[in-house]
């Protein structure tokens, strides 16, 4: 009774030609003619699309290492520290805080070679010290700012100034997803807290909000308002949605044409969807006990960072294209004192949930298509802040990847000997997500958004003269 | 830079006569550590701040951007020590100053002729980095670069083929920067492969392209060029192009002109000028308007319009049952007359303001750091709304307000001084980063002034000057050197060189002599209150340690001793193993007030007690004054320089404040002058800036209003990109009637309040918005598929704060009051924001305004994060939206409350269900239902109590939760959700 004459698919098609307008028609008559015919110029939806070229990777997961881990203390030995303990630097270092001091400060701890790769990670990180085969290095990171939030920026949206779009929110806008009954790219956070930076680590910036990141929650409801704020009687739900629909299908009969309404009808029908989707991600009643042990989901310390990590595993098995994971709340990798005894804390807590994460998708032959990413905002200095502890340093930092095509067992870029600075083959923060980018078949030249008069790209290369990082890869660089 | 040796070695020349002994100080042995220590974390390798370098003598004979640091004999003369002296650097940030014994020895240094071991000749690494550019890449630019970057007239003025020559770069700038070669405009270019161009033979290789970088990385060359000073030079033509008689063509550029409102055939449609020029352009393609909106249609439309929220019922029914034809026009009146019209219309200036309540980085969820007093200008805005306050005198007060009084010296702020220093708020509202002492660095303190211009440039003038930061505009004729003429304009109180921090940029409600004699006043009740606090704790410090040992007892002995060391110590001189002490065992040692007063004779206990409520009445007698948020000019304008590619790091030449030129008559040098009517002790420059903006003539300040106001009625401006009319902006769909309507704006005093009438009455305004199945419409579908000329009247979706307030409105529980600080907002473990306690159902123009981070329910449905300005929101439509409806706890208990209202004023017909439907549409949407619809609402009502009496609800209650899920679903309904 309440039925539109045309079948909904027709009208709306209908709708698409007569909204768009002639011009736009013949625009994409030619655009059929290019290889990449699929791409609709600027998409507002999240329907899955194709990118420049074909991809190697479909999804990201991406472990936000918050606070600056130290690289020669985790993944870039320097002996040299221990041999002039306590000297100065001899040209001395760019510091960040008061209460620096300019002599060098050995690592507190052990390091030893692994896997055939032979890298070198010290004993904080005795998980991923076993899947090092498995990772690929960049020893030669370099970023341009000192302070905790403009690093952040930096690492997410390759500039160190808020506003702009992070790089989860470029990829769903660029690709969209492929489960519409869930979002595109979601949030796992630690329910005690924010970590530094709070939703600026997954704002839209200047995309349309669609495209931000969504926090699920880790527990009760994944997602806001999920659930209904008062608990309702069975069926009452279900049949309020039904009149709903109703008289929502009657005002679109009053007003016809109107594209919006429909997609505004669509959403409560996906909502509702959603509310099924997003509660059985959250089940793990079918995880095999030994996966919930890999990811120790139980262990009172490891266990919150390993159940993100897990449940970034299946938000990706379930479709979602990208997936960002944070540590405890505050900057816990950042050890301006007390390094030797801080730092094992927030090892312990990531390191296992991280390891796992690798394994098991490498397990389920998933690895190939999912790029695992394990960043900081920028490295710490090799000279002694207080009388234990160091300093911010944008000169160097150590990040992996793991799958999409990065090479496995890589060990890339160096440092100078005492770990203050990059030296060879020096990756920017803007290359990182141009190579990430690449994997996922985006040119992240071609990705645009027109803002303020120009047309954006995540990269904004004539500035930052972001490059695809072939050493990289295992497969070649596509010519785009 | 050999300009500046020459004159450094000149100065050495006359003013080494100074005998030199062998306590002469020598910059490596007695200098660099004084400077390794206290300076390189800003001036050394990687960020020279402001190009000045002190690691080598070399480098710090060299100076800075801003001329040389020292000077040779003449320690007064030299700014290093100047600075050092006078305790401005390190700056007071760092928290530590240079030791007296220290600066004397820099003064020495630089008495007895700034001697160095280096002298003037080249070290090793200097001579090897040199000799590879000559040997390894040289040769390479020598075949594959030099036939264009080269010869008398090198591409784009960058000469290759000289290390010098390489050095001084190019007409952008320089193109080589020593240690980054990922910086490096010549890697960049090699890189990105866009040099060599592509029909000049294959790009380098990766090889070649390695060797260059390694070069550069390596470092230690630059030092040791003799080139010409990157600055102090004619602006290039890049930079400055000038803006030629086809530039100024564009119709934006030039003044609006009023033409006669065309003549129609459809005369009776013409209600207002606006209807002629839209009924002609649509005439002109065989279209007409709409046939009129339903009256319930149109006073929806105008509540919404105005108020952002919709009529009660008795509102509804007094405007439906009022047939008099001029009904219409005293609703429009009444709705404009009303506060609520400015919470509405305030709320987007605010947008555009870029308002938020908070300062710095505002990074925490749970807890914001308010910029005191802020609010003050959100109520301002929301008064000079209410006001009706001209347009051109509302920028004015926003952009210079504090330059039009002589508020310095007065003895007591008059109400207009206040408004108007407030109104610089607008100019406070960008992210300013350099509360942090780390992040108050001159590249940050330009990112406020660029934000500020992103942020002037688009609300204002309804252009993007931004591009124009880093190279002139592509699309619109705006010169490099326009954008710092435009920049230095709000130097003097933005000033780079002489910034005020947020924390200490504030003013008081009170003037300053006022301030003054408050802090005279507060000081004196203070030094009483002291003098009483003393004489308590002479009294009760017997009795305090009698408690105090009598407490220590009860702590464990091994360490009572040291707890009670620890305790009596000094705050700031504890050990760590004392702090943990005190935190340990301090609560169980604490000596409360009452039980000195117990332990206490009865005499001293009686002197006690009354010492403590004098204590309470002196601390009543302190005044307490308001900050706000202001913004005021300093002593002078300082040099400005235009910024090579943007970057604090290479600037170029000087400029002198000024406008756009290509919005000043051809052959004007559209520079600026102070405004003479610049009152007190202030530059004028910001004034000469609004009446520059305000003046009659402007292009864009009326236009870009107007368009605006339009905007907000209609979805869309008359042109669309309303923060764009440059030439990548979209056409003016009604190019004439933009003009008219500036001119007639200007020519009736800048006032709104006539223009929303003017448009309301229009028949443009009062058509209706559905499509409908007849030809007429058929045909527009075809000619006007995205109804850019108005043939019907747009369908929009309520915005986030009309949404809200329009809930709570429907709720019965909206509170319109006006003013205040901002309601505080709670955020919650889940990560939700949401308003709790007294002001949760305040209007939601009066929740804290944070960058990013709404309420929650807001940022569903699209309130912007706040970056510098938002000129318009994109409606989206996603599925967090649908479950907000659905779901949150707000729309639930307002859909409970208007029930329950509902209920009750049809207490004596429980029963009647269609009276309730009836009701219901009338409360929430503001009309009667259809005979469908109300039919689908009664079996509603009745499945759900069928529902609810199944899952064992009383009847009561089964008649008020069907009664509720009905409102619940009306509110989220597309029918409550969009206006048509």
């Amino acid at each position: 009774m309440t039925q539109s004459t045309l079948p909904r698919i027709a009208r709306r098609e209908l709708l698409t030609l007569s909204s768009l307008g002639l011009g736009r028609i013949a625009l994409s008559h030619l655009f059929a003619q290019d290889s990449s015919a699929s791409r609709v110029p600027f998409p507002t939806d999240l329907k899955a699309r194709k990118g420049h070229f074909p991809g190697r990777a479909k999804a990201v997961i991406q472990l936000v290492q918050n606070g600056g881990p130290s690289q020669m203390d985790l993944f870039d030995p320097k002996p040299m520290l221990a041999r002039y303990a306590g000297q100065p630097h001899p040209d001395g270092v760019e510091i960040h805080q008061p209460g620096n001091k300019n002599t060098l400060l050995p690592s507190p701890f052990e390091f030893r070679k692994h896997g055939e790769c032979g890298m070198d990670v010290s004993e904080v990180l005795p998980h991923q010290a076993k899947i090092v085969d498995k990772l690929c290095f960049v020893r030669s990171m370099h970023t341009e700012h000192n302070n905790h939030l403009e690093g952040l920026n930096m690492l997410l949206t390759c500039k160190i100034f808020p506003g702009r779009p992070v790089m989860g929110s470029w990829i769903s806008y660029a690709l969209g997803t492929v489960n519409q009954n869930l979002p595109a790219y979601v949030v796992l956070r630690d329910p005690e807290g924010y970590t530094v930076g709070g939703k600026q680590l997954w704002a839209n910036g200047f995309l349309p909000a669609l495209y931000q990141g969504v926090e699920f929650g880790m527990n009760g409801s994944p997602v806001h308002h999920l659930r209904p704020a008062e608990q309702l009687p069975p069926k009452v739900q279900k049949e309020a949605l039904d009149f709903l629909g109703r008289i929502n299908n009657l005002h679109s009969m009053d007003h016809p044409g109107e594209s919006e309404l429909e997609s505004r009808i669509e959403n409560f029908e996906l909502a509702a969807r959603m509310q099924v989707a997003a509660m059985d991600v959250l089940d793990l009643e079918n995880e095999s006990p030994a996966t919930k042990q890999l990811y120790a989901v139980d262990d009172p310390v490891r266990g919150p960072y390993g159940m993100r990590c897990l449940m970034a595993r299946r938000l990706i098995e379930a479709g979602v294209r990208f997936v960002q994971v944070t540590t405890s709340p505050g900057q816990p990798w950042d050890h301006h004192n007390k390094l030797k005894e801080g730092m094992p804390r927030i090892a312990t807590q990531t390191d296992q949930g991280a390891a796992a994460l690798v394994t098991d998708l490498d397990k389920r032959g998933m690895l190939d298509e999912t790029i695992v990413m394990w960043a900081g905002e920028f490295g710490r200095l090799p000279t002694t802040q207080g009388s234990n502890g160091r300093d911010h340093n944008r000169n160097a930092f150590t990040i992996w990847f793991a799958g999409g095509g990065f090479r496995p067992g890589l060990i890339y870029g160096r440092t100078d000997d005492f770990g203050y600075k990059s030296v060879a083959d020096r990756v920017s923060v803007p290359d990182m997500i141009a190579t990430v980018m690449h994997q996922l078949g985006l040119d992240h030249r071609r990705t645009n958004f027109p803002h303020a008069g120009r047309l954006e790209t995540p990269t904004d290369v004539t500035v930052t003269g972001a490059r695809v990082v072939g050493g990289l890869l295992s497969n070649e660089i596509r010519a785009t | 830079m050999s300009g500046r040796l020459l004159s450094g070695f000149a100065s050495a020349l006359v003013a080494i006569a100074v005998p030199i002994d062998d306590r002469t100080p020598i910059f490596e042995r007695d200098v660099q550590p004084i400077l390794s220590t206290y300076c390189l974390t800003c001036h050394g390798k990687s960020s020279p701040e402001l190009g000045v370098d002190l690691r080598t003598a070399r480098s710090v004979l060299r100076g800075g951007f801003n001329g040389p640091v020292v000077k040779r004999g003449s320690p007064d003369e030299s700014r290093l020590y100047q600075k050092l002296a006078q305790g401005k650097m390190p700056p007071p940030a760092f928290k530590s100053t240079v030791p007296d014994e220290d600066v004397k020895t820099i003064r020495l240094w630089i008495e007895s002729g700034a001697r160095s071991e280096e002298g003037d000749s080249i070290p090793e690494k200097a001579r090897i980095q040199i000799a590879r550019f000559e040997n390894e890449i040289r040769p390479l630019f020598e075949q594959r670069c030099v036939a264009c970057h080269g010869g008398s007239v090198p591409q784009s003025g960058l000469d290759l083929r000289t290390l010098a020559s390489t050095m001084r770069g190019g007409q952008h700038g320089p193109v080589v920067l020593e240690g980054f070669s990922e910086k490096s405009i010549l890697v960049r270019q090699l890189v990105s492969g866009a040099m060599p161009p592509p029909d000049m033979g294959e790009p380098l290789s990766e090889n070649q392209i390695h060797l260059i970088r390694e070069w550069i990385d390596e470092g230690h060359f630059a030092d040791y060029v003799e080139s010409a000073s990157p600055f102090d030079r004619a602006f290039t033509i890049a930079e400055a192009p000038p803006v030629t008689q086809q530039d100024r063509q564009h119709w934006a550029f030039q003044r609006p002109v009023s033409v006669q409102p065309p003549k129609v055939r459809s005369r009776r449609l013409i209600r207002t000028p606006i209807d002629s020029f839209v009924v002609s352009a649509l005439e002109g393609k065989g279209l007409s308007l709409s046939a009129p909106a339903s009256r319930p249609t149109l006073l929806r439309r105008a509540y919404l319009g105005l108020w952002g929220m919709p009529p009660t019922p008795d509102e509804a029914a007094d405007f439906l049952s009022d047939s008099d034809p001029g009904a219409y026009e005293r609703l429009i009146d009444r709705l404009l007359e009303s506060h609520r019209y400015g919470q509405r219309w305030g709320r987007f200036w605010l947008d555009a303001a870029g308002y938020v309540d908070t300062k710095g980085k505002d990074f925490q969820a749970d807890s914001p750091t308010l910029a005191p007093g802020m609010w003050n200008y959100r109520d301002y805005v929301i008064e000079s709304f209410n006001k009706d306050k001209p347009w051109d005198r509302f920028l004015t007060e926003q952009l210079a307000g504090d330059e039009i009084h002589d508020w310095r010296n007065a003895q007591q702020y008059t109400p207009e001084m206040l408004d108007s220093l407030v109104a610089t708020g607008y100019l406070r509202t960008v992210l300013d980063a350099t509360d942090e002492d780390i992040s108050d660095r001159p590249v940050d303190r330009y990112d406020t002034l660029f934000a500020l211009i992103d942020k002037v440039s688009r609300s204002t003038l309804g252009l993007t000057l931004t591009c124009a930061r880093c190279h002139s505009h592509k699309f619109d004729p705006i010169p490099q050197r326009d954008y710092y003429r435009f920049l230095a304009l709000l130097s003097a109180a933005y000033n780079p060189s002489d910034w005020i921090q947020p924390k200490k940029r504030v003013l008081y409600t009170v003037s300053n002599a006022e301030k003054e004699r408050i802090d005279l006043h507060n000081d004196s009740v203070d030094a009483e209150i002291e003098r009483l606090t003393a004489e308590q704790d002479e009294i009760s410090r017997p009795y305090r340690d009698t408690v105090f040992e009598h407490k220590l007892g009860n702590v464990p002995a091994v360490v009572r001793e040291d707890v009670a060391d620890a305790i009596k110590a000094d705050t700031k001189e504890r050990t760590e193993i004392q702090k943990y002490l005190v935190v340990k065992f301090g609560s169980m040692v604490e000596v409360s007030d009452a039980e000195i007063l117990s332990e206490a004779s009865d005499e001293d206990r009686k002197e006690l007690e009354s010492l403590r409520d004098d204590i309470k009445t002196w601390k009543g007698y302190r005044n307490e004054p308001q900050q706000i948020q202001a913004l005021w000019d300093g002593a002078a304008l300082p040099t400005i320089r235009l910024l090579q590619r943007g970057s604090v790091e290479s600037p170029g030449p000087v400029v002198k404040p000024g406008f756009l030129s290509v919005l000043c008559q051809p052959g004007d040098s559209c520079l600026a002058t102070p405004s003479p009517n610049r009152v007190g002790d202030t530059t004028g420059y910001r004034l000469a800036l609004a009446e520059w903006l305000t003046s009659p003539q402007h292009p864009l300040a009326a236009r870009v209003i107007v368009n605006r106001a339009w905007q907000h009625h209609f979805g869309a401006g008359i042109v669309k990109t309303a923060d764009n009319f440059g030439l990548n902006g979209s056409e003016p769909s009604h190019p004439e009637l933009l003009d008219w309507l500036a001119v007639d704006f200007v020519q009736h005093g800048w006032k709104l309040k006539r223009l929303h009438k003017m448009i309301m009455l229009s028949s443009v305004y009062k058509q209706s918005s559905r499509r409908i199945d007849n030809p007429a419409h058929e045909r527009a579908s075809i000619e006007d598929p995205s109804n850019r000329l108005l043939w019907r009247m747009p369908l929009q979706r309520l915005d986030a704060e009309a949404l809200r307030d329009s809930i709570l409105a429907v709720g019965g529980q909206l509170d319109t009051s006006l003013d205040g600080p901002p309601v505080e907002l709670e955020a919650r473990k889940d990560g939700l924001q949401i308003a709790v306690g007294d002001g949760s159902h305040r209007r939601s123009i009066y929740l804290m305004a944070r960058r990013t981070w709404p309420l929650t329910f807001l940022g569903t449905f699209d309130f912007p994060n706040i970056d510098t300005t938002c000129i318009r929101r994109v409606p989206s439509s996603t599925p967090l939206q649908s479950l907000a409806l659905m779901n949150s706890a707000f729309v639930f208990e307002n859909a409970a409350s208007a029930a329950q209202s509902l209920l009750d004023s049809l207490a004596s017909q429980p029963q009647d269900t269609a009276e309730l439907v009836r009701s219901a549409y009338w409360l929430v949407l503001s009309r009667e239902p259809s005979m469908e619809e109300s039919g689908l609402a009664q079996d509603h009502l009745k499945t759900q109590r069928d529902l609810y009496t199944r899952a064992n609800a009383s009847e009561t209650e089964a008649l008020s939760k069907s009664t509720e899920n009905l409102v619940h679903m009306l509110m989220s309904s597309n029918a409550f959700l969009y206006v048509d």
